[in-house]
This record gives structure tokens, C-alpha cells and sequence, in this order.
């Protein structure tokens, strides 16, 4: 019998990123009751709460129709809210227009305008700022060299590699030195190499100045490389905010268990509650009962969901009936090479398939049809989280 | 069954995935999602939402558009109520338009016009279809050079055009000595204050205008469609037929709407090289309201051309929006289905 | 199939040639002008019997023609200005507005392009006529205004059509308010098409004659309306000169516009 990971009660709520973000309450991007809806069938946003602190890159992840980009409207101003309240340092902006929130926006066609030069479109908030000749100068310099584009100060946006326009659209966003910059998908239309590059750069430009960012994307990994913590949406509410490894460790629902990395899902009943923050499941299919933590509470005989990533699971050659502690049995019916890890698909007795991954140097040797019985690791974790019907 | 092999690309550090992973991961997600009319609706949507537009920018917004409206009402509806309301004088009446309708002679202004207005549109498709076939396949200066010579003339005011024409189109102009020099029979025709000499100076000015939405229409094509046709065994000719033009319908629809009407409406070019019987309706306009005074004839005239126009010209629209693409797609693919069939056997 | 291939060394000469005539044909009468007023005798003949410029003379003392020149150049420009206004307010506002209010406002735009000039001559000089504004410069400026609006408003909307909104967008998020994102952004990157726009207006009002003759009531004497009483009369390489004047402005200003319009989009993109 596997003995999962000692669970306290601080485990199961956020984890505190470190500092420099600021705790105080009143700092930072505040939503509050936030909803939008466009006509009666489509509700973009229902009542979002959330509060971003100051300095902390923050990031909304979910399919598209989420509500995600009208969340990030709402915020810049682009967008009226139909109820709700957007507060900014403790101040309410939701009556302000978007030129008076100081609220600076990054888009995935980087909108920079094509008939100034880098220079001027760096300047442009300056401007408006009523900041004029040397101090305008020396600023739009240091932005400039903040992202690298010093030498191409006087190239047209025309002239610039995607990559490069990117960077002045960084730099544009943050010369003005505005409380929160959001950023729209902004590397969406890079190929690959230039987004993980830009990613990278965007992550030390945030450890370097510090700007407070809410950062839009349906792309899983660029959340979890690029974020303090993560808020995953969906159908205009927010699932779960916690840390990206929160998120994929202790999945608040099946959604989020599915939505990053897979995940398998094994039906069984609730028992009582034993310690805070655990629940035993006696699994369907295998009769099982695993101590699983979880931060819902159960009352006996509900049906829960257990939910396993795949490098958690272990397989074991099987005999004719279930072995003590096994979660689910089944036959072998792929192996994948992956070069680092190797991926098993086992088709479940009870139906469905489980995936089981391992590291190469450390696979078992199993055939096709074989069969198999699969064991949770030991100190791994899996997640009991309420079954949708 | 064999086991299967995936070859691994990309794998991410971070969560040990590789591309082909993440995708079925997506379409995993995407199955388990619970469905709702929300969901629907975002699913029908497309992929991306779309930015909002500024409509608050500014509110004097309605004060333009009142003065738009007001510019437009005052210009344009008022001026043809007038003239419509003219035309049934005395007092609502049908009167005036029996009264010219009955004189044969201005029937006959009337199928004069249509009469020439038709041979121009026909003649004027006849050379533009070529001609902008020939731009679109021409290389980049080519094409510049092509599209030159067409709007050159549309900075000649329609004056100096008949200017020259009349000059050109005499018994003793350069034309017909040219014919009498390479012994033309019947030289030298009577080309001036004739049909003829309408006719030719209508297609003259009215080319452009029919190159335009053709030339349009051909550079919206998809040029690989011809390619596929003529890999499965359609000749130019064939590929022209079966794809290119169906796909262009639209577009010559729309020229012809567009020199028809506009010939309807010509009114120096019969006046300075027609002769008596090759006067359409704008000239007869003229001689009502500049000449006789009689207002009431000249506006039935009026309503008469601008009723002919009016139910004319959606048909110039709906040749813009429609494509005619179903055709030519469904003839390809009915070529590639007989190919697959003939390589089966 | 085999049929063209074989004859295609034939057919692609004969093409060419069909294509060059065509263009001759096309060209012919804009050329053809300048030898007939460049004619030494005073008939309008080809080919001429002699070159000179006594013909241009002529017309460029002549304080009829000159007097002709300055009145086309007056109301073809106020027409042209005119237009460019209204018509590049109703681009700017037409299709962000509510479709009801829109929709007859963008056919009422359209509609001078497609409505014979005839009738548009004949209804303005009902609707002048009452006003007792038959032959004053204003009802002829306003006629050819709306002639030329069509011209503008498509001009504009083509050219915003490939405006990409998010620059208004990231303008606001960065401070500007809407005068300045109207006069740094929007203006500046659609200033090529209100020139293309104003420049074909300007040509449309400068030649035209149907609506300056109903609505001028003979009395404005534009270039057109100089020229055409001029050959009813008695047409000499005078009024040949005078139109191979005519057009090289009007060549001129299409060359001036094509050169604007490459410099502005230089900069724009």
C-alpha cells in the first residue's frame, strides 16, 4: 500500500509566489464581481474576481472562447463592463477611458504604427505624457536598450523582423512606466525558436523592471515558463488561480486536470473525510481504497474522481485477479518510444485507457495485449476532485 | 499488431510532452468539455475572438451624420422627388407620360437609345474580356504598362475625346484614307454624324469601365484551379471555358450593367458625331429644358431613364458579391474523380 | 488542345498585334490632340500641314479661354474640396454606425457614380430653379461636389479597409486621446487615398459639361462649356489647342497625386 505524500492544510491553498510582489491588498489589479455579456446566448465574462499583485506576472489560460481576451478589454478599456468593478492601486478605473488608465496594452499584431519610426512609436506615450526633448530622449534610449532595438531606433516597423517588432511593441508598452501592462497572445504569430527565445526575454525583462503583467494565452507551456501564477478559465469564469505547479500537481476539477497535461481519471466513492484536506476513494473498478488529497470536501458516498498524471502510475505484470493497492487493470495495448520517456496505453478492464509514462532507462518490458495491473507511485500525489455528473 | 513508433520531436522540458502529445492532449481536452449554450455559441464563433471597436470615440458622431443626412436629403432626394413629382403634372397624373409615349418619334429616341446602348455593351464586353485576360496573365511591368494605357483616357474629358474623333472619323480623316489607301470596299464610309461613329465612340470611353470589375474579378481567382484543370487534362481553351469563366461571371455581369447604363445616359457623343436619328434621350432632355422649356417632358424622359437604371443596377452589385465558384470547383473535382476512376481499372 | 498548340506560333503573334491595336485604339484620341493643335493653318485637319504653337498662342492670350481656364479651375476646385470633405466624413462615420441609419446614407454616396448625368443635371436644375440659383457658381460647385463624392467615399473606404484597428486601439492604451489618435494615426495613414480621392474629383468636375451647362445656365463658363459652344460655332486647332491643354492638367495632376501617393505610402508602411 503506497503512503501519498504527507498533505498540511497550507499545501492546499495558493502557494505565495516569492517576493518582490507586493502583498498589501489595495495594490495591484483588483477585478471585482467583473461580467460581461455580449447578448443573452453569449456571456463573455460572469462575475470574474481576482487580484493581480503589484509586480507579479500573472497570466489567464484557457480555450479560446473563455473569456480571456474580453477579461483583458475590460481591464485596458476597450470594453464596458455590464456590472463589476476594476480597481487599480486601490483607485476604481472603470469609469476612466482607456487613455487615462494608464493601463498599457501588447497585441499579437503588435499594432505599432507603420508610418513612425521606432523611435517615435517608443516616444508616442511620452508624448502624451507631456514629456518632451532630452528626457524624452534619454527614456525612449533606455526602453530601447532595455529590449535591444537601440541600433534600430530609426527603422520603420516595416523594416523589423517579427521578432524585432515584438520587442519595440515591449518597449512602447513599457516606457511609460504604466501600473499594469497586459499582453494579448503577443508571440502567437512567432514560429517556434522565436517564441521560446522571446519568452525567455520577456521573463528576465519582468525580473529586471518589475511591471505588473497580465499575460493572455491558450498555449499551456508558455503560462507555466512565463508566470508567477496561472488562472486558468473557462465559459468566462476562473477555474483555479494558483502557481503553475499547484496547478499541475493539485488540479482544483477535471477541467483543469485535463486543460494542462493528461491526466487519467479513475471513478470511485467517496468515503468520510479521514484527516483535513484527504478523503479516501474506493476506486470502481479495482475496489482500491487510496488516501487521496483533495481541497473538496466529500460527504460518503458521493462519486469522486481520482486523477493521476501519468509519470505517477507504475505497471506490474498481472495475475488473475487485482493485486493489494492496484488503482485499475487492463492490457497492454501501445508502447511508445519518446526517446527520454516511454509512454504505455493500457486499455482498463473497466473501459477507458490509462497512459503510464517512464523514463526510458527505467522501462519495463511488457508486450502487446499483455496484462497488467497499475500502481500510483510511491510518493506521488494524486487528486480527488468531484465527478461532473 | 505491430507496436507503433512516434518519432520525438520537440519534447518539452517541462511537462515531458512532444508536440504530437500536446495536439491529442488539445482534442482530448476539447472532448470532455461540458457542453452548454454558452459553449455553443463560443465553439460557433471563430477561433479568435475579435477586438472590439471603439464605438464611443466620439459622440459628435450623430451631429456628422446629421449633417450628412441633411446634405444628402437636401442634394439628392429632394432634387428627384421634385423631378418625379414634375413628371406627373398636371396634379399626379400619368398624363405627360401618355402624351409623350404616344408621339412615335420619341418612342423611337427611346429604342434608339437601347438599341445603341445594347450594340455598345456588347461590343465593349467583346474587347475587354480579352484585353483583361491578357493584363492578368502579362508579368508585373506588363501589367503596368496594360493598366496605363486604360486609365490614360480616363483624364481625357469626354470633349476632346469626340474632339479628336470627329477629326479622325471624316470622309477625308485619317480612317477612311487609310481604307481608300489599302482599297477597303465601299471607301470611304460615312463613319461621322453616323451610328456608326456613335457607337464607336461610346466603346471608345466606355472601355475602362468595363476592364475594371472583369480585371477584378480575374485577380481574385485562384490561379491554381486552372492549373489543376489543365493537369487533368483540360486544354486552354477547355479550362477557360469550364473554369475561368464561371468564375468571372460575376464580374462580366457587372461590366454589362455598367456600360449599359452608362450608355443609356450619353449625351455629348451622339450630339457631336451622330447624326439626326442617332439622338438618344439625354440630348432630347436637352432640347426640352434649354430649348422648348417644356419641363413636364423632360422630366418624364428623366424618370423614364432613371426608372431603367434604378432596376438595373443591383444586377451590377450582385455580380461584385457573387463568386461563381461552386462551378469551376465542382468541374475539377468531377475531372479528378473520372481521373481516379480511369486509373483504377 | 493539340489544336492551339500546333497554331500557336500563329496565334501568339496575332495576339499581340490584336492587343497593340487595341491600345492604339484606346490611346488615339488623347494623342491625337496635340497634332491637331500643333496644325500651322487654321483647319482642323490630319496630318497637319505644318507644326507650330501658333494655335497655343492663340488661346493663352485670349481673354476668353483664359477667363474659361480660371473659372473650371475655381469650380472643379471647390467641388473637388467639397467633395473630399463630405465624402471622407461619411467614409470615417458610415460604417461604424448603426446599419438603419447607414445603409441609405452609403447608397446616397454611391449613387452620383451610377445615376446618368442627365438626370442629375435635369433634377438640380428643378430643385435650383426654385431657388433662383440658376447660373450662380455655388449651385454648379455644389452639383459637381456630389458628382464627386462617390469618388472620395470609395476612395476612403477602400483605403481604410486596410487600416488595422488595433493601432487605434494601442494609441488609447498609451495615452491618446481621440483628437490626437485621429490626427497622428488615423489621418496620416489614410491621407493617401483622401489625395487619390481628391484628385479624381478634381478631373470629374474639371471635364464635365452636361450638369454645368443645365445647372450654369450658360452663364458659368467652365472649360467644357467654352469648348463646346466653341465647336458648334466653328471648331478650329484653337479649341484643339485648348483641349491638348486641358489634358496635360489633368495628366499633370495625375502625375502629382501618383507621386503623393508613393510618398505617403513610403512612410506609412
Amino acid at each position: 500500500m503506497h503512503e501519498p505524500a504527507e498533505i498540511t492544510p497550507q499545501a492546499v491553498t495558493e502557494q505565495l509566489p516569492a517576493p518582490p510582489a507586493s502583498e498589501t491588498i489595495a495594490e495591484g489589479l483588483e477585478l471585482i464581481d467583473l461580467t460581461k455579456a455580449f447578448d443573452r446566448t453569449h456571456r463573455a465574462v460572469v462575475d470574474l474576481n481576482l487580484h493581480v499583485k503589484r509586480g507579479e506576472f500573472f497570466t489567464l489560460l484557457g480555450p479560446s472562447g473563455s473569456g480571456k481576451s474580453t477579461t483583458l478589454n475590460l481591464i485596458a478599456g476597450f470594453l464596458q463592463p455590464d456590472q463589476g468593478d476594476i480597481r487599480v492601486a486601490g483607485r476604481s478605473i472603470t469609469s476612466d477611458p482607456p487613455e487615462r488608465r494608464n493601463v498599457s496594452v501588447v497585441f499579437q499584431s503588435y499594432a505599432l504604427f507603420p508610418h513612425m519610426s521606432v523611435f517615435e512609436n517608443v516616444a508616442f506615450p511620452l508624448r502624451r505624457q507631456r514629456i518632451r526633448g532630452s528626457d524624452l530622449r534619454a527614456r525612449v534610449s533606455e526602453a530601447l536598450e532595455l529590449v535591444g532595438l537601440e541600433g534600430r531606433r530609426s527603422a520603420k516597423p516595416g523594416q523589423l523582423s517579427g521578432g524585432q517588432r515584438q520587442r519595440a511593441a515591449l518597449a512602447r508598452a513599457l516606457v511609460g512606466r504604466p501600473e499594469i501592462v497586459l499582453l494579448d497572445e503577443p508571440l502567437g504569430a512567432l514560429d517556434r525558436r522565436l517564441r521560446q527565445y522571446l519568452q525567455e526575454a520577456l521573463r528576465e525583462l519582468h525580473t529586471r523592471v518589475g511591471f505588473t503583467a497580465v499575460y493572455v494565452t491558450h498555449d499551456q507551456e508558455e503560462a507555466l515558463v512565463l508566470s508567477d501564477r496561472v488562472g486558468i478559465m473557462s465559459d468566462g469564469a476562473l477555474v483555479q488561480v494558483a502557481s503553475g505547479e499547484e496547478l499541475y500537481t493539485r488540479p482544483a476539477s477535471l477541467f483543469v486536470a485535463n486543460f494542462l497535461g493528461d491526466a487519467n481519471v479513475f471513478e470511485g466513492i467517496a468515503a468520510a473525510a479521514t484527516s483535513f484536506g484527504r478523503v479516501d476513494v474506493r476506486l470502481l473498478a479495482s475496489q482500491s481504497v487510496l488516501a487521496v488529497p483533495s481541497p473538496h470536501s466529500f460527504a460518503s458516498g458521493d462519486r469522486a474522481l481520482v486523477v493521476a498524471r501519468p509519470e505517477h502510475l507504475e505497471l506490474f505484470p498481472g495475475a488473475a485477479s487485482f493485486e493489494q493497492g492496484a488503482v485499475a487493470g487492463g492490457i497492454v495495448r501501445e508502447r511508445m518510444f519518446l526517446g527520454q520517456d516511454v509512454v504505455w496505453v493500457i486499455d482498463q478492464d473497466a473501459g477507458g485507457e490509462i497512459r503510464i509514462r517512464e523514463r526510458s532507462t527505467e522501462a519495463k518490458s511488457f508486450g502487446p495485449a499483455d496484462r497488467v495491473f497499475v500502481h500510483l507511485r510511491e510518493k506521488s500525489i494524486a487528486v480527488a476532485v468531484p465527478s461532473d455528473e | 499488431m505491430p507496436l507503433s513508433r512516434r518519432s520525438s520531436r520537440s519534447i518539452s522540458p517541462l511537462l515531458g510532452k512532444n508536440s504530437a502529445e500536446l495536439r491529442r492532449n488539445d482534442a482530448f481536452h476539447r472532448r470532455n468539455r461540458v457542453s452548454s449554450a454558452s459553449n455553443r455559441v463560443a465553439e460557433l464563433r471563430s477561433a479568435r475572438p475579435t477586438r472590439p471597436r471603439l464605438r464611443s470615440a466620439f459622440a459628435g458622431r450623430y451631429v456628422l451624420l446629421l449633417a450628412l443626412g441633411a446634405f444628402c436629403v437636401l442634394l439628392l432626394f429632394i432634387p428627384f422627388y421634385d423631378v418625379v413629382r414634375t413628371s406627373l403634372t398636371p396634379g399626379l397624373s400619368g398624363h405627360a407620360y401618355r402624351a409623350v409615349l404616344e408621339v412615335a418619334g420619341y418612342r423611337q429616341i427611346l429604342i434608339t437609345t437601347a438599341e445603341i446602348s445594347a450594340i455598345t455593351t456588347a461590343l465593349t464586353l467583346a474587347i475587354a474580356l480579352p484585353f483583361a485576360h491578357f493584363v492578368w496573365n502579362r508579368g508585373a511591368i506588363g501589367r503596368l504598362v496594360c493598366l496605363a494605357f486604360i486609365f490614360i483616357p480616363f483624364f481625357t474629358g469626354i470633349l476632346v475625346k469626340n474632339l479628336s474623333w470627329s477629326v479622325v472619323l471624316q470622309d477625308n480623316g485619317v480612317l477612311n484614307r487609310v481604307f481608300k489607301d489599302v482599297g477597303a470596299p465601299g471607301a470611304p464610309y460615312g463613319l461621322m454624324f453616323s451610328r456608326s461613329g456613335v457607337i464607336i465612340g461610346m466603346v471608345h470611353y466606355l472601355l475602362p469601365f468595363a476592364v475594371i470589375p472583369i480585371y477584378a474579378k480575374l485577380i481574385q481567382m485562384d490561379r491554381t484551379l486552372l492549373a489543376a484543370a489543365r493537369s487533368l487534362g483540360a486544354g486552354p481553351v477547355a479550362s477557360f471555358r469550364l473554369v475561368t469563366f464561371p468564375l468571372i461571371k460575376g464580374g462580366i455581369v457587372t461590366a454589362a450593367v455598367i456600360v449599359f447604363v452608362a450608355g443609356l445616359g450619353f449625351f455629348v457623343t451622339p450630339a457631336m458625331l451622330g447624326g439626326p436619328r442617332d439622338q438618344m434621350v439625354a440630348n432630347v432632355i436637352s432640347v426640352f429644358v434649354n430649348q422648348l422649356g417644356d419641363f413636364t417632358s423632360a422630366a418624364v424622359f428623366a424618370v423614364l431613364l432613371g426608372g431603367v437604371v434604378l432596376v438595373l443596377m443591383p444586377f451590377a452589385l450582385r455580380g461584385v458579391r457573387e463568386g461563381g465558384g461552386g462551378a469551376s470547383a465542382l468541374f475539377v473535382s468531377e475531372l479528378q474523380a473520372k481521373g481516379e476512376a480511369g486509373a483504377s481499372e | 488542345m493539340s489544336l492551339s498548340r500546333s497554331y500557336s506560333f500563329i496565334l501568339t503573334p496575332l495576339k499581340f498585334i490584336a492587343v497593340g491595336l487595341f491600345g492604339a485604339f484606346v490611346i488615339l484620341p488623347t494623342v491625337f490632340i496635340f497634332p491637331l493643335a500643333l496644325n500651322r493653318t487654321d483647319v482642323l485637319s490630319f496630318p497637319p500641314q505644318g507644326l507650330g504653337f501658333r494655335h497655343f498662342n492663340n488661346v493663352l492670350h485670349s481673354p476668353v479661354w483664359l477667363h474659361a481656364f480660371g473659372t473650371s479651375f475655381e469650380v472643379a476646385g471647390a467641388a473637388a474640396a467639397v467633395a473630399t470633405v463630405v465624402g471622407t466624413v461619411a467614409a470615417l462615420v458610415l460604417p461604424v454606425t448603426n446599419r438603419w441609419l447607414a445603409r441609405p446614407l452609403e447608397l446616397a454616396a454611391v449613387a452620383p457614380l451610377v445615376i446618368p448625368p442627365v438626370v442629375l443635371a435635369i433634377a438640380w436644375y428643378s430643385l435650383f430653379s426654385r431657388l433662383h440659383m440658376i447660373g450662380s457658381m455655388t449651385a454648379v460647385i455644389l452639383g459637381l461636389s456630389v458628382l464627386g463624392l462617390p469618388i472620395v467615399y470609395l476612395n476612403v473606404v477602400a483605403g481604410l479597409a486596410n487600416f488595422d484597428h488595433d493601432l487605434v486601439l494601442a494609441a488609447r492604451s498609451l495615452g491618446g486621446r481621440p483628437p490626437v489618435v485621429f490626427g497622428r494615426i488615423v489621418l496620416p495613414l489614410t491621407a493617401p487615398s483622401i489625395i487619390a480621392g481628391l484628385v479624381l474629383a478634381f478631373v470629374l468636375a474639371f471635364d464635365e459639361l452636361i450638369i454645368t451647362l443645365f445647372v450654369g445656365g450658360g452663364v458659368i463658363g467652365t472649360l467644357p462649356v467654352q469648348m463646346w459652344a466653341q465647336i458648334g460655332f466653328n471648331a478650329t486647332p484653337d479649341v484643339a489647342a485648348v483641349a491638348a491643354v486641358s489634358v496635360l492638367i489633368t495628366l499633370g495632376g495625375f502625375a502629382l497625386a501618383t507621386a503623393l501617393w508613393r510618398w505617403r505610402s513610403a512612410r506609412a508602411s
